[in-house]
């Protein structure tokens, strides 16, 4: 492959610097000290599901210094949502969670406002509430949270809402491939188990946060914390607002992990009643109620496999537990359906409901429905090998497939690490060898692997523009998020080794939606691929600009020119390079001086190349599932970990944990591999550590940093103990083969703890995360069973 | 009823006026615009808002301002030098890519100069312990821990502080 003066180095950190001073302006900073700023905040729902009988905000108003006190019948009358509308800004009638919001106040003071919303005055009809996904699910549920559902509107994937088995059933999607029930019948072994996973939260360290300021000609500029695009759409639906009415904003993130901007509506809402900037800063208890959390899910997975060890059927049910409201619900449920393409699978049949229940609203978390089926897939592979008595990397290697075959879903496999991935990490944990056992006999060791893939959907589109300027800077606007990922960075990279200039040569222009040209979004471990591809045809555009201009004014043809270093030079003499002032207005011959310091062009204002890179989705068979074309990459890898379990305490630690994963093409390796180091902790932290826990009337009790705990440095493997491996098997489409990584590395980590725990102390965790309570459970059971699966 | 105190903060006597049940995090934050030091949780929980006080780690989210009255308070602006040179710890955690998001950061700076000022030569071991009160969602920390290595071997840390 090529050499690269910028790709693929682990060139500095564009935006490290100032984030080391301090001097990095986030959200959270914006409006500190703005004259006539006022602070919002939220009154949420103390009950699960009841009716508002009556709403008394007059001893709320009266607190002095507050402007507004707004409730459900303030705001539009239409139900919003990302995939079903079935919600509105603040609840009209019916409260349907602990938190679900029911007014908002803004005032001049942050203490003015807590005061007034502590003093709105709500009577509640309770009404009797379901928290249980499989028992919401019945279709005589005699709880139904929202009775209107059939008439809701469904912007997109409306196919999954038909035939829906139960009334609090707003999701079903299918993937069929073959005929699983032959392939059951005809099977040697069948191998059954039920996984299932509670609900995290991204703790992205800056707070959910929103500032609105109202203009004079009746726009508004709303600030977001979370991502440009994925905030400023669903405010205009909500608002009922054109593209130029709203005008939003970001920055650098404080953290992204998938989370979903919150308190947007409520400063906009706020804004536009009161006529003042309105500043909101969640605390961190209502960034747990309020955020839209990753999402429980039961599986059931139920293979059917041949003596030889090839696996013949797979046949996956999942129930989903999407809280109160969709939001993005239902699209991680049919992603979840991605994981499929890690392995053969001839007959396959898969089954997943979204369900409401009574408890917060969920959405997507880093993974998106892939880290929730592949901890259980990926246990259940260890079954499937104990149940052909393979070596279950001997097992996994025989079911994987190799590029040019077609996955579960249609969708060709293009290139795959995956087999090399899971021998550098097998290796390196020297699979096969017994793990040391300490002294403490109460303390054993064992090792554990699981394979992972991510997929980057189809169905999005990037677009750059490339201005470059008189003095040879090339601006770059583009419509993503760096949320520390790197992004920025990487187009960096991009530019100035297209351009053959140094990165000081090259700014980014971002987080402005009038300003940005259209994205999706930092999501779906997509911006890499997309908006990189994106770029690339911006900067051909603008050579091609470049070069005929320049052509034109020296009197040569295209061909003749080559464009970088600041500007361009004639193929035959690549030693004088023109600068790019040299086509500016202000050096024409004819301009004598008169338009001294014209920065434009005699032929236009500037150069300006623009790029779109859309991935051109093949359409789903709603029936079916299967599409052309449906993913545009996978990001595949594999994990191995060695645990040692007290069986006193029932404390796991984690003493190694090794990741490889497929780039394609390592734009950056230290970011990449910092940025799975940090997949992978996360990945503890959901093995081990993070889960909602709930009382028995649906109140969170422990939303705060302390009773739900989030891996720190005494909880992880660290120096060569937490190390990544990152393979390049080109992708066809990436630029320079690169594709999206910034998911994948979580996926495997909650799996390959647990098989880890059943290597060493010979029990099955199913349920996530593994605490120390259930990890002497499931020991307890274990002595009075033997030590075997119980789905064997 | 707001009062006026006097701060020593970067080495400079500022004069504030405050409710006295306010926090040092949102003095420094709203009445200083010394921004560089974040809040995340506001139980101490996090981290994100160590600063020093007479050269310990401090949470200031949870650190009431009229006890910071008479202590020397350093934030991360003033862990650098003039015209932005930067700290060892900062170059550090620069050239280690200890940096992803960067909420933490400031936070995370302040804890290891505090502990580097109390144990200049720390283990591994003894650095995550010395880190273990702030939370980073993006690193794994990895990075953070070899930055505060590589500093505590390169220079010693600056007793001024």
């Amino acid at each position: 492959m090529a050499e690269f003066a910028y790709v693929g180095r682990s060139v500095p950190k564009v935006d490290a610097r100032a984030k080391v001073l301090g001097k990095t302006k986030f959200v959270s900073e914006e409006g500190i000290g703005f004259p006539g700023m006022l602070y919002g905040k939220v009154l949420f729902s103390p009950h699960a599901h009841a009716r508002i009988v009556k709403i008394d905000t007059s001893k709320a108003a009266a607190v002095r210094g507050v402007r507004a006190v707004l409730t459900g019948k303030d705001v539009p009358e239409t139900r919003v949502g990302m995939l079903i509308d079935d919600r509105h800004i603040l609840c009209r009638e019916i409260v349907r969670f602990v938190g679900d919001p029911v007014a908002c106040v803004a005032a001049e003071s942050e203490d003015a406002a807590a005061e007034a919303v502590r003093l709105i005055e709500v009577e509640y009809e309770i009404l009797p509430a379901i928290f249980d996904a499989e028992a919401a699910m019945a279709p005589d549920c005699p709880v139904v949270i929202h009775p209107d559902l059939p008439a809701y509107n469904r912007p997109l994937y409306a196919y999954m809402g038909k035939d829906l088995p139960g009334p609090n059933v707003h999701t079903h999607h299918k993937v069929r491939k073959g005929d699983v029930d032959r392939a059951f019948a005809e099977a040697d072994f069948i191998v059954e188990n039920r996984y299932e996973c509670d609900r995290i939260t991204h703790c992205q360290m800056e707070p959910y946060n929103s500032v609105c300021y109202p203009q004079t000609d009746g726009t508004a500029t709303v600030w977001t914390s979370a991502r440009l695009h994925e905030t400023h759409d669903p405010l205009l639906q909500a608002f009922g607002l054109n593209p130029s009415q709203l005008r939003t904003r970001t920055s650098y993130q404080g953290g992204m992990f998938g989370m979903i901007g919150r308190p947007e509506r409520f400063t906009l809402l706020l804004a536009q009643k009161t006529g003042r900037p309105v500043k909101m800063v969640y605390t961190r208890e209502e960034n747990f109620i309020e955020g839209l959390n990753r999402l429980a899910e039961i599986v059931y997975v139920k293979d059917g496999l041949k003596k030889d060890g090839t696996i013949v059927a797979r046949e996956i049910k999942g129930i989903v537990n999407t809280g109160a409201y969709t939001h993005h619900g239902p699209l991680v449920i049919r992603n979840g359906a991605f994981h499929a393409s890690q392995y053969r699978l001839p007959n396959y049949r898969w089954d997943a409901y979204g369900i409401y229940t009574n408890t917060p609203a969920c959405g997507p978390l880093r993974g998106f429905g892939s880290a929730e089926v592949i901890w259980a897939t990926e246990q259940h592979m260890d079954l499937d090998a104990r149940a052909v008595g393979m070596d279950p990397i001997e097992f996994r290697l025989l079911n994987t497939p190799d590029a040019g075959e077609r996955d579960v879903r249609g969708t060709l496999v293009t290139c795959i690490g995956a087999k090399r991935c899971l021998k550098i990490v097998s290796d390196r944990i020297e699979w096969g060898e017994p793990s040391d056992q300490p002294a403490e006999s109460h303390i054993k060791v064992g090792k554990g692997i699981a394979l992972a893939n991510k997929y980057s959907m189809a169905d999005t589109a990037s677009s750059v523009i490339l201005d470059m300027k008189p003095d040879g800077v090339l601006e770059i606007s583009h419509g993503g998020d760096d949320c520390g990922q790197g992004l920025n960075t990487v187009l960096t990279q991009i530019a100035a080794e297209q351009f053959s200039v140094p990165m000081e040569m090259v700014r980014i222009v971002w987080g402005d939606s009038w300003r940005s040209p259209y994205d999706f979004g930092t999501a779906s471990s997509r911006s890499t691929l997309y908006i990189g591809n994106a770029l690339i045809k911006a900067c051909d555009d603008a050579k091609r600009q470049i070069r005929e201009l320049a052509a034109k004014k020296l009197g040569m043809d295209d061909g003749d020119i080559e464009v970088g270093k600041g500007g361009f030079w004639l193929r035959d003499n690549p030693e004088k390079v023109f600068p790019m002032s040299f086509l500016s207005l202000a050096n024409h011959p004819e301009a004598r001086g008169t338009v001294k310091g014209a920065t434009c062009l005699e032929e236009s204002a500037g150069i300006r190349g623009t790029g779109v890179f859309w991935g051109h989705p093949g359409a789903e068979d709603p029936e079916t599932g299967q599409g052309e074309r449906l993913a545009i990459s996978y990001s595949y890898g594999a994990q191995a970990a060695e645990v040692a379990v007290d069986t006193e305490t029932g404390v796991v630690k984690i003493l190694r944990l090794y990741s490889a994963f497929d780039t394609g093409k390592t734009m950056h390796p230290t970011m990449c591999e910092a940025q799975h180091e940090g997949g992978m902790v996360q990945g503890i932290g959901s093995a081990l550590y993070e889960g909602f826990i709930f009382d028995e009337a649906g109140v969170l009790m422990n939303p705060n940093l302390h009773d739900y705990k989030v891996c720190s440095t005494g909880d992880v493997p660290s120096g060569d103990d937490l190390w990544v491996a990152l393979v390049e098997d080109p992708h066809p489409e990436g630029p320079y083969g690169a594709k999206g990584t910034g998911e994948s590395a979580m996926c495997p980590t909650a799996s390959a703890v647990a098989n880890a725990i059943y290597n060493a102390v010979g029990v099955r965790l199913t349920q996530l995360p593994m605490t120390p309570e259930r990890v002497l459970a499931a020991l307890k059971e274990q002595r009075g069973d033997s030590r075997t699966d119980a789905a064997t | 009823m707001r009062r006026p105190i006097e701060l020593s903060v970067n080495g400079v006597t500022e004069e504030v006026y405050v409710e006295p049940w306010w926090t040092l995090a949102r003095v420094l934050r709203d009445e200083l615009g010394l921004t560089g030091t974040k809040v995340s949780c506001e139980t101490g929980d996090c981290g994100a808002c160590t600063v020093n006080i007479d050269g310990r780690a401090v949470r200031s989210c949870i650190y009431p301002v009229m006890k910071a009255v008479g202590k020397k308070i350093v934030t991360i602006e003033g862990l650098s030098g003039e015209d932005d040179s930067l700290h060892p710890l900062q170059q550090a955690f620069l050239d280690h890519f200890a940096v992803q998001c960067g909420y933490c950061t400031p936070g995370m700076v302040m804890s290891a100069n505090a502990l580097l000022q109390e144990n200049p030569h720390p283990t591994e071991a003894e650095i995550k312990e010395g880190l273990k009160g702030n939370l980073c969602r993006c690193t794994g920390y990895n990075k953070i821990i070899q930055a505060v290595a590589a500093a505590a071997s390169a220079s010693a840390p600056n007793k001024e502080n």
